[in-house]
């Protein structure tokens, strides 16, 4: 019965861990502003989130086939996290406020000839306000 | 008392009512989210909350076998991510490109134009 206390204790304890984690990412989603701020939010709640309320769901199980399952699932979520959020920064990268790619606007003439350093004025031109408004 | 069959179900509940709420945000989020990435984070945060959702939910029910959904859930996920960014990489560099087509036929066009009526304007300005 001391053992049950125990692993009741330390999962309740990693359980209010992950959970607390995942809460502060869902309000760091809202309370961010750019896309590319959110992806660290979400990747907060993908990696330590998950871990505690995975480990506190191996504390509640014990050791059994279900655990190693389970581990499974962090294995994998922290192998393919980093990879999604590679792609949504690429797409956010190219088809986004911040792009690097030339204009694509019709109406200007040397638009599409023109190299991404002129483009990348307004980025650097935001960042600057960033700064002074810090 | 055996805390693990007194108390868990109860702390699981609370925890998976957190873990609904959290989704539910989530999903206002996906919902509100400006652009195209905004709401690509939001999906993926649903996923990961499914996810631990499901996990409770394993012990909430004692029935072993949803952790393999889980498994087959994070799998998913990943899959819809990966292909909902590179979906839309790709139709935008399309889009590109045929605006840069476009663009290239109507500059020559214009510039043919020119060279064809040049002669006229000139003749018809000094007469």
């Amino acid at each position: 019965m001391t053992m049950h206390w125990i692993r009741f204790i330390f999962g309740t304890i990693c359980l209010a861990f992950g959970l607390f984690f995942i809460v502060s990412s869902v309000i760091g989603n809202f309370r961010f502003k750019f896309a590319l701020n959110r992806m660290h939010s979400a990747a907060l709640g993908d990696t330590l989130g998950l871990l505690g309320v995975v480990l506190g769901m191996c504390f509640y199980h014990g050791l059994n086939a279900t655990t190693v399952k389970l581990l499974a699932i962090v294995a994998l979520v922290w192998i393919t996290s980093p990879v999604a959020s590679h792609l949504i920064m690429l797409m956010e990268m190219t088809i986004g406020k911040y792009s690097t790619e030339p204009n694509a606007d019709p109406s200007d003439e040397q638009g599409f000839e023109r190299g991404s350093v002129d483009m990348n004025r307004h980025v650097l031109e935001d960042m600057g306000k960033g700064d002074q408004e810090k | 008392m055996d805390p693990l069959t007194s108390f868990a179900p109860h702390v699981l509940t609370v925890s998976m009512l957190i873990l609904a709420a959290c989704a539910l945000a989530s999903l206002f989020r996906t919902f509100i989210g400006p652009r195209v990435s905004d709401r690509i984070v939001g999906v993926n945060m649903i996923g990961t909350q499914s996810i631990c959702l499901i996990a409770c939910l394993v012990l909430r029910l004692r029935e072993d076998w949803l952790v393999d959904i889980a498994i087959v859930y994070a799998m998913f996920s990943f899959l819809a991510v990966t292909v909902l960014t590179k979906m839309d990489i790709g139709v935008y560099r399309q889009w590109r490109a045929d605006q840069k087509k476009s663009h290239q036929r109507h500059i020559e066009t214009r510039r043919a134009y020119r060279q064809a009526h040049a002669q006229r304007h000139h003749r018809r300005d000094n007469s």
